[in-house]
């Protein structure tokens, strides 16, 4: 193998809460929906008015207030206190309740969500102008009015369920909150270009069926701010599942991943996406050993190399196992899928024609051959391709 | 100085203003007093409240829903002062039949009210025939025409009919009737910045109203007829500024033919008028409820 690298990779995972949608409106739900009768009556002019005896829907809104909704159901039926100005729950203490969240302000919301544009707004989102108000979207449809759910205060007082039109929030931000992950994996590397491999986690809406992309792009830290896409490997099918990514000839540096879940609804056509920006330390360490497929399992140099119309590729494995060997440029972009199969022990040879997926001819310059063996790991060589 | 300051700013937001001329008929007060409305608190952390929605009746006289202080604020077509009708309830949804009878909504806590002409006024409770989930949306207003009453939602109508202290309401039905007979429907388009209001004539599409911005389209809703045969649709027009989302709101007039007249830009109030804060009567004026910090401004855009 040569002269072995050791690639140490570190990533810094945002947080990953794991709850879905669906779960941030089924408990906006309960709180909206919730039934209580007032044993203490409340009254004030713009405040909102809770008579003893009646039946209430709703919790209580309550300025400062944190309330859990069971725990409002014991303040205001047991203990009999005042809704409103004992009992009850406010505007950012609702959404961080609905979100699963410690008690965030309205001030506080932005730091544990991104900012996205009112065509991205999704069920389980936000809108919020801080230090005022902030409210749960339901739906924002276009050409249609905002369905929210929000604890408000005024004469209404109580968490509603309601639809209103778009100026209502003016001036207010849509944000969601941070739900895409990683975590890294193993890496692998060979003497002359190594290929980050890193596990993406997407866990909303667990278990539901979708159809979506992801794409990530690393942002090299670098004078002229050059991008360089990463491929993904794996797509995910559902929610909650952990993605494949690599990033062949990744250099040693700083690096920011930023890792973009594309979604489309099979129902609209509308596209929307969400997007985590993570710093990656990438530092390569000469003359150590690095972690990437055993002795026994070979990707030979390419032949002839540089190569003008074909090159030959060859490789070796030990045992039968599920392989993959494709041709990556270097921006990272899959070029070519050679061969990609079950294999039986033995060498195996395979031409490259210098071609791409869709049998166009490749530009002049340096391509990575790359050698995925199905649970054991990735080797690399570079190719010189000369027109 | 304040209504000619008021003309220019008009002026300058009403780039395609060709017909209409606007003209502040009646400024209110903050407070609970004779002709005023709404409540400004004094103290930290309580929310502003402006009135809840403006109707204009039959014979032009301004209706003024004042939630926070439970009654209607009743205007003369000049601005006078008429007097007040008390609610039962802090109703956020208004609106005036051809009778002159006021009928008003609470969808929090599913009450409806009726007023006559004299002021004498029945109340009823209502359930919904269906759950409001799996996309269905919430109730947000009330109509009325020639002795039909509807319960809306922003897309839809629930037909409601009232018996003695119960409101009985039917299925939902597609789009929203006008007093006409013919049912707005509102389509939105691909692009996201176009929308179409469906006009169906006995169930079948007879006209169809093309609404286009610049930008991302916010709510679009079909608004009132006139007894000219035009119709008013209110749509709003979002921008991602700096400071968050930027909202334009117009009425638009479309004629007959489904020809565009003209547009009208309503500045967003300082408060957020839950039923309704823009109405049209039946000479096609349209009115407009702004609220500021400074008190509430009765405005009427004049059709020339």
């Amino acid at each position: 193998m040569g002269l072995l690298y050791m690639l140490s990779l570190c990533l810094f995972p945002l947080p990953c809460r794991g709850i879905t949608r669906q779960a941030i409106l089924d408990t906006a739900r309960i709180y909206a929906e919730l039934e209580w009768t007032c044993y203490n009556t409340f009254t004030s002019v713009g405040k909102g008015n809770f008579y003893a005896g009646q039946k209430y829907i709703g919790e209580a809104y309550k300025f400062g207030g944190n309330d859990h909704w069971k725990t409002f159901l014991y303040k205001v039926e047991v203990l009999k206190l005042q809704p409103r100005e004992q009992a009850g729950i406010d505007c950012s203490a609702f959404v961080s309740r609905c979100w699963q969240v410690d008690r965030h302000v309205t001030a506080t919301l932005p730091n544990i969500s991104h900012l996205i544009t009112q065509l991205k707004l999704k069920p389980g989102d936000i809108l919020d102008k801080p230090n005022s108000h902030v409210v749960l979207v339901e739906s924002a449809s276009l050409a249609g009015p905002v369905v929210v759910f929000e604890s408000v205060g005024g004469t209404i007082a109580r968490v509603v369920h309601r639809a209103t039109s778009w100026s209502r929030y003016q001036w207010y931000k849509p944000y969601t909150l941070f739900n895409v992950g990683l975590k890294p994996e193993r890496v692998s590397v060979s003497d002359s270009a190594g290929v980050v491999r890193v596990r993406a986690y997407v866990w909303n809406d667990g278990g539901k069926p979708m159809s979506c992309r992801l794409v990530l792009y690393a942002d090299t830290v670098s004078a002229d701010g050059r991008i360089t896409s990463i491929p993904v490997t794996t797509h995910p099918r559902c929610w909650s599942e952990e993605v494949l990514l690599e990033w062949p000839g990744a250099s040693s540096g700083e690096h920011t991943l930023i890792l973009r879940l594309e979604e489309v609804f099979p129902d609209e056509s509308d596209t929307t996406d969400n997007e985590v920006r993570i710093p990656v330390s990438v530092t390569w360490v000469a003359g150590a050993d690095g972690p990437g497929l055993p002795e026994e399992y070979s990707l030979f140099p390419p032949y002839p190399n540089p190569f003008n119309s074909s090159v030959v590729v060859r490789f070796r494995i030990p045992e039968a196992a599920e392989v993959s060997l494709k041709v990556y440029d270097l921006r990272g972009r899959t070029v070519r899928s050679i061969a990609q199969g079950y294999f039986p022990v033995g060498e195996h040879t395979f031409l490259w024609d210098g071609m791409d997926e869709e049998r166009r001819k490749a530009a002049s310059g340096i391509y990575l051959c790359t050698l995925k063996v199905r649970g054991k790991g990735l080797l690399v060589r570079r190719m010189a391709l000369v027109r | 100085m304040g209504l000619i300051a008021l003309g220019i700013l008009y002026f300058v937001l009403n780039p395609v203003w060709a017909g209409y001329v606007p003209e502040v008929v009646r400024e209110l007060t903050w407070g609970d007093g004779p002709g005023e409305v709404g409540l400004i608190p004094e103290a930290e952390g309580q929310e502003p409240q402006g009135p809840g929605a403006l109707a204009v009746g039959p014979q032009y006289g301004i209706y003024i829903l004042d939630t926070v202080n439970r009654r209607i604020v009743k205007l003369g077509p000049d601005g006078d002062f008429l007097g007040a009708v008390s609610l039962p309830f802090p109703a956020l949804s208004l609106c005036v039949d051809v009778d002159g009878r006021l009928y008003v909504l609470d969808p929090d806590r599913h009450r409806i009210a009726v007023y006559d002409r004299e002021g004498t006024g029945s109340e009823y409770s209502y359930l919904t025939p269906e759950p409001l989930v799996g996309g269905a949306l919430p109730i947000t207003r009330i109509l009325a025409y020639r002795g039909r009453v509807w319960l809306g939602t922003y897309r839809d109508v629930y037909p409601v009919r009232l018996q003695p202290g119960s409101a009985k309401v039917a299925r939902r039905m597609e789009g929203v009737p006008g007093p006409s007979g013919m049912v707005y429907r509102v389509r939105p388009g691909e692009d996201g910045r176009t929308a179409y209001v469906e006009v169906l004539k006995d169930g079948v599409l007879y006209l169809e109203l093309s609404v286009r911005s610049e930008g991302p389209l916010g709510t679009v809703a079909f608004l009132k007829e006139d007894g000219r045969g035009c119709v008013y649709v209110a749509a709003e027009e979002l921008k991602i500024a700096e400071m968050g989302l930027q909202v334009r709101r117009r009425v638009l007039r479309y004629g007959p033919e489904g020809d565009l007249l003209d547009k009208v830009e309503v500045p967003i109030g300082y408060t957020y008028c839950y039923g309704g804060d823009v109405d049209v009567d039946r000479k096609g004026n349209i009115y407009h409820l702004w609220t500021l910090r400074e008190g509430v401004r009765v405005v009427r855009w004049r059709l020339r």
